[in-house]
């Protein structure tokens, strides 16, 4: 299949709201096998790392925020019609409502930031047990002006999360709010429909 | 793609580093930083939804008369995206149950303003599709047990994501406790709380009729926090509306018939009290779609035709009449 060009794709969101775990299964919903996850640390040079989805999953994801502390893409193959597109998945560091004390977790933050103004598709991760509030609001204030954003209402497999998601998809019309569950991979066909309607 | 000003964002990568500004910050200056950032598309599709929705309130203020029910709407349209903002900062909303009892008597505007409503609920994000499904009790009653919940769940399933609207919802109680008319009412209640976030049940009828309808079944009254009462058009309105159908279909009056037009409306009003037919926009088309056919019938053999002639209503396409004119006082 011939390749029609390449897109970027920030992942987006508080700490621990699963970010790394959406990334790594979204890779697998779309075909990815192994991934090749690029680092890209501030502090020396960028480097790839070759992983099973499963060791992916055991090294990359963790409990603890801010395990991210760099940006980790994935290119991923999305076809569209005849042509295949390059989507360039990144997975980033938790963004807080207040000035975080560590400098390592800010100089991340800050390459959230930077990496926004790279990307054609934002998708925010939030956890919809809880209103939108603070740093959640801005990320979707400053989404609201952009086609490519959208806000993944994540953990639906949990209990009463999806009468939030549903909730918040009706406050953030025009917004799309997607349902997704980053464990189970509910409502990744619709991300997919999201992002392949818009390349 | 999502591109943000180039002068400026370094400083502000810089103060997020250094711990000078939280990421939430850095957020609103980028959406701040001037239209430059924003993706138009989305913009275009917003401002579409938002025409529609002014398209809609137009709408609803060109109809004649009904101030009241213009001024509720436009307190539910706020109401509602007051309740939207507070949800997106965290604050406590009151659930949005805009299930309406409208009351008043036929031709008084409760279908139209139906109609409108559902399209404002649907460019603010209420519903779905904002549809509207009209159906009445042969539509919800069936006739052997079990049949009555089955048809009122077709009507429920063809309206989710829009409005259903019940008109002579009163006459669901009609008939007594063996009635199947009950089963239907139940239906619809357990409806209203299954899917009250995808559907908003209208319940149109007679004023009289819907309070006597909801004071016996106490329940009911409650789940229908919004009553709007749809009173009867004044002369006046009626000859405004009388005015605006005809400059639609493009005819016009004569005094005479404008007269004439007036005469009967004012004949109609001196009906005994409670009249249905007394302020009620449907007669007043129904006169002139009737005028309109008694004008064909006498132009039709004329030879020549001014564009004046195909145009103007004459008193005499008004004035008494034997077919289609029952009902109407001499």
């Amino acid at each position: 299949m011939k390749s029609a060009g390449r897109k970027g794709a920030l992942v987006i969101g508080r700490p621990n709201v699963g970010k790394t775990l959406f990334t790594i299964n979204f890779a697998e919903f779309l075909g990815q096998r192994r991934l090749e996850v690029l680092f890209r640390p501030r502090d020396g040079a960028s480097y790839t790392r070759l992983y099973s989805i499963g060791q992916a999953r055991a090294d990359l994801v963790d409990d603890h925020p801010h395990r991210t502390l760099c940006l980790q893409s994935v290119v991923l193959r999305v076809p569209r019609g005849k042509v295949a597109w390059r989507v360039v998945l990144t997975d980033s560091t938790g963004l807080t409502d207040d000035i975080h004390p560590a400098s390592a977790v800010r100089r991340a933050m800050a390459d959230t930031l930077r990496q926004v103004a790279d990307s054609v598709f934002i998708l925010h991760v939030v956890d919809p047990a809880v209103p939108l509030a603070g740093v959640d609001l801005d990320i979707l204030r400053y989404g609201r002006a952009h086609d490519g954003y959208a806000v993944l209402a994540n953990k639906v497999d949990l209990p009463g999360r999806a009468a939030g998601a549903l909730a918040l998809a009706r406050a953030a019309v025009p917004v799309t709010v997607v349902p997704v569950s980053a464990m189970t991979r509910a409502g990744f066909g619709e991300v997919r429909a999201f992002v392949r309607r818009r390349l | 793609m999502l591109t943000v000003g180039s002068d400026g964002l370094d400083g502000i990568f810089g103060r997020l580093e250094r711990g000078e500004m939280t990421p939430g910050e850095a957020f609103r200056v980028f959406r701040l930083s001037g239209p430059k950032t924003a993706d138009l598309r989305l913009e275009a599709a917003e401002g579409a939804g938002e025409k529609r929705l002014m398209e809609s309130f137009e709408e609803l203020e060109s109809l004649v008369g009904l101030a009241g029910v213009k001024r509720l709407v436009r307190e539910l349209h706020a109401f509602i995206i007051i309740q939207k903002e507070r949800t997106l900062q965290g604050l406590t909303t009151e659930p949005m149950v805009l299930h309406m009892v409208f009351k008043g008597n036929p031709g008084t505007g409760k279908t139209t303003v139906a109609r409108i409503l559902g399209r404002i609920l649907r460019n603010t994000g209420v519903l779905e599709k904002g549809h509207l499904i009209e159906c009445e009790r042969a539509d919800l009653v069936g006739e052997y047990i079990g049949h009555t919940a089955q048809k009122t769940r077709e009507q429920i399933k063809r309206a989710i994501g829009g409005i259903l609207f019940v008109d002579e919802g009163y006459s669901l109680a009609r008939g007594g406790e063996k009635d199947f008319g009950k089963e239907a009412i139940d239906t619809l209640v357990k409806a209203m709380e299954d899917h009250k976030d995808e559907l908003v049940l209208i319940l149109a009828g007679y004023r009289n009729e819907m309070r006597q309808f909801l004071e016996s079944n106490p329940g009911l009254e409650s789940r229908f926090p919004i009553h709007i009462d749809f009173p009867d058009f004044t002369l006046d309105e009626l000859m405004e509306i009388a005015d605006l159908m005809l400059e639609r279909r493009q005819y016009t009056l004569t005094p005479e018939s404008r007269q004439a037009i007036r005469g009967k409306l004012l004949r109609y009003r001196r009906l005994p009290l409670g009249d249905e037919n007394a302020g009620n926009a449907r007669l007043v088309r129904n006169m002139i779609e009737r005028a309109m056919r008694r004008q064909a019938l006498r132009l039709v053999g004329r030879p020549s035709l001014s564009r004046a002639d195909l145009q103007t209503i004459e008193a005499v396409d008004l004035v008494g009449d034997a077919d289609g004119d029952a009902g109407c006082p001499a």
